[in-house]
């Protein structure tokens, strides 16, 4: 199986049971550059590998997904829709997996015509801002150049700043599109999805309480 | 340390700002001041994005090394430092530098329209609105799809109505080809009165003056005389050098910007014109330098002058009269 190559043509993968006893550092490694995100600016505490729990809200950091929908259901989304350039490839490794929980996959060609009619092309979005005097800069929802383009999409850390970043808004919250995802279930240790984060959009299922021990491994590649 | 979220001069950034003035002029009608001023501050952060596609360092003031950082998208290592980027002249010069196909004509209606903007915003004068947009519409466009066309985009990308725009551009040709057509019609009208003799003197004439003057020999468009094109330069220069003749030799692309006849009087001036009537294509200027020249060493002749004034200031004693 030539993963990059699949990589490239669906726009994601799903790998059960791959090498479980590799790290996911290892593993990344052979796909491309690891992400230093420790390394960027103001990123000090956060690490190249991070480890995904289910958090209640009350136990959890209002930056962060689990902050703000705790075990509920997480929105379709990009990894660091606010980057200035998300990071590219986004693996999910199981350490401990549940057949009740999924992460949802929606790869964007599907709906790419619909958010064209809508006006993509043409929407803006800011980051959040979290603090009165930070700095904020626009961000065009579709980026890159003549080579590739890719589509950044946050309902949480994204604001639409014009009316066709309102419409796209509503039209990936909409049921019908929502309902286009995929799921997959991380359910033994070494089942690993990797995805292409400029082509799709993930989110997770929600979590039953009895699921909290659910431990996956994150990594990014560009 | 890099950061991860978009800077000032980040592309990207200024890009979305754009598209949000442009939104703005949309939202406005044509006949309002309103229309134009966005249109120009809309342009403005166009062009600052397509300098900063090529690289946000080109937005660096250079007068501080720290510009020069901060545009890497670098945190500020220094405290109560405030970011300068060069003013949009000098973003329109190097941008006609850098992008063979916007011309000085558009560099030239850019800067025009940014001036505009800072009449209507610092002066008590009306400007936009009073003259209708038919003079700056079609030039805007044409601007505007050239500055996108070289970030890998289009006017779909940027405006409502790409169709209404792109039908403006084309008007913008036919409106240059007509007043060139024009020009030539009237110019060899007067050059078929002339004597055959005149003619050929003419001819003659304007033959060794275009061996002697610079620019690119082209044939009169309207009394086939030699006539001169000259150009600006664009693209980058390829450098040969030349070891058996100890020289080095430059060439570079030059896209036409005027045209001068001195045999029948035809002048022509700005790339859409001259492209209309046939005399758009770029040509290369080669410039050859000895290699004393072109690595400014110094050569025999400049040592023994240098010796000369060393002796002479020895030797130099004022006028005194007699003592």
């Amino acid at each position: 199986m030539d993963i990059k190559n699949e990589l490239n043509d669906k726009g994601y993968i799903f790998i059960p049971k791959w090498n479980p006893e590799s790290s996911i550092e290892d593993l990344a490694k052979s796909l491309g550059h690891v992400t230093q995100v420790s390394e960027m600016f103001g990123h000090d505490k956060i690490p190249n590998i991070q480890k995904l729990f289910p958090k209640k809200t009350s136990d959890s950091l209002k930056n962060q997904y689990s902050g703000y929908y705790g075990l509920n259901e997480f929105p379709l989304h990009t990894d660091l829709a606010h980057w200035s350039i998300p990071p590219k490839i986004l693996m999910l490794r199981c350490i401990k997996g549940f057949k009740e929980v999924s992460t949802k996959i929606l790869p964007l060609k599907l709906i790419y015509n619909e958010l064209s009619q809508k006006g993509i092309r043409r929407a803006v979005v800011s980051p959040r801002q979290r603090m009165q005097k930070s700095e904020i800069c626009l961000l065009p929802l579709l980026f890159g150049g003549k080579k590739e383009q890719g589509i950044r999409w946050d309902s949480l850390f994204l604001v639409p700043q014009n009316e066709q970043a309102k419409i796209i808004k509503k039209t990936i919250e909409a049921k019908e599109v929502v309902e286009k995802a995929v799921d997959y279930k991380l359910i033994d240790s070494g089942d690993t999805l990797i995805l292409n984060n400029h082509v799709n959009l993930h989110g997770r299922s929600s979590v039953p309480n009895e699921c909290c021990e659910r431990e996956i491994e994150r990594i990014y590649i560009n | 340390m890099a950061s991860v979220t978009n800077n000032p001069w980040n592309s990207d950034s200024l890009y979305a700002k754009s598209l949000i003035y442009i939104q703005q002029m949309e939202g406005s009608i044509a006949d309002d001041w309103q229309y134009g001023l966005w249109s120009a501050l809309s342009l403005e952060l166009l062009a600052r994005s397509a300098l900063s596609k090529i690289s946000p360092v080109l937005l660096a003031d250079s007068k501080n090394w720290r510009n020069i950082t901060y545009a890497l998208g670098n945190a500020p290592t220094a405290k109560k430092f405030s970011p300068v980027s060069i003013s949009t002249k000098e973003v329109l010069a190097r941008l006609t530098e850098l992008l063979p196909e916007f011309t000085e004509e558009m560099a030239g209606f850019c800067s025009k329209h940014t001036d505009d903007r800072n009449a209507e915003l610092h002066t008590g004068e009306v400007i936009f609105g009073k003259g209708g947009t038919a003079n700056w519409l079609p030039k805007f466009y044409q601007s505007c799809d050239i500055l996108l066309k070289s970030m890998g985009k289009s006017l779909a990308d940027f405006i409502e109505d790409p169709n209404h725009a792109e039908a403006l551009i084309e008007s913008l040709s036919d409106v240059a080809a007509k007043a060139v057509k024009q020009d030539i019609s009237a110019y060899s009208k007067v050059w078929s009165n002339k004597s055959p003799q005149e003619k050929e003197d003419a001819s003659l004439q304007a033959k060794t003056w275009a061996t002697r003057q610079s620019g690119h020999r082209v044939k009169c468009p309207s009394c086939s005389s030699t006539a001169l094109l000259h150009g600006s330069a664009v693209g980058a220069v390829t450098t040969e050098i030349v070891e058996d003749e100890d020289e080095v030799i430059q060439r570079q692309s030059m896209l036409p910007s005027s045209f001068e006849c001195i045999a029948c009087g035809l002048k022509i001036s700005g790339y859409s014109k001259l492209s209309a009537c046939g005399l758009g294509d770029t040509f290369s200027e080669k410039t050859t330098y000895t290699a004393a020249d072109f690595f400014e060493l110094y050569t025999e002749d400049d040592l023994q002058e240098a010796r000369d004034e060393v002796e002479s200031a020895h030797t130099y004693e004022p006028d005194f009269n007699e003592y």
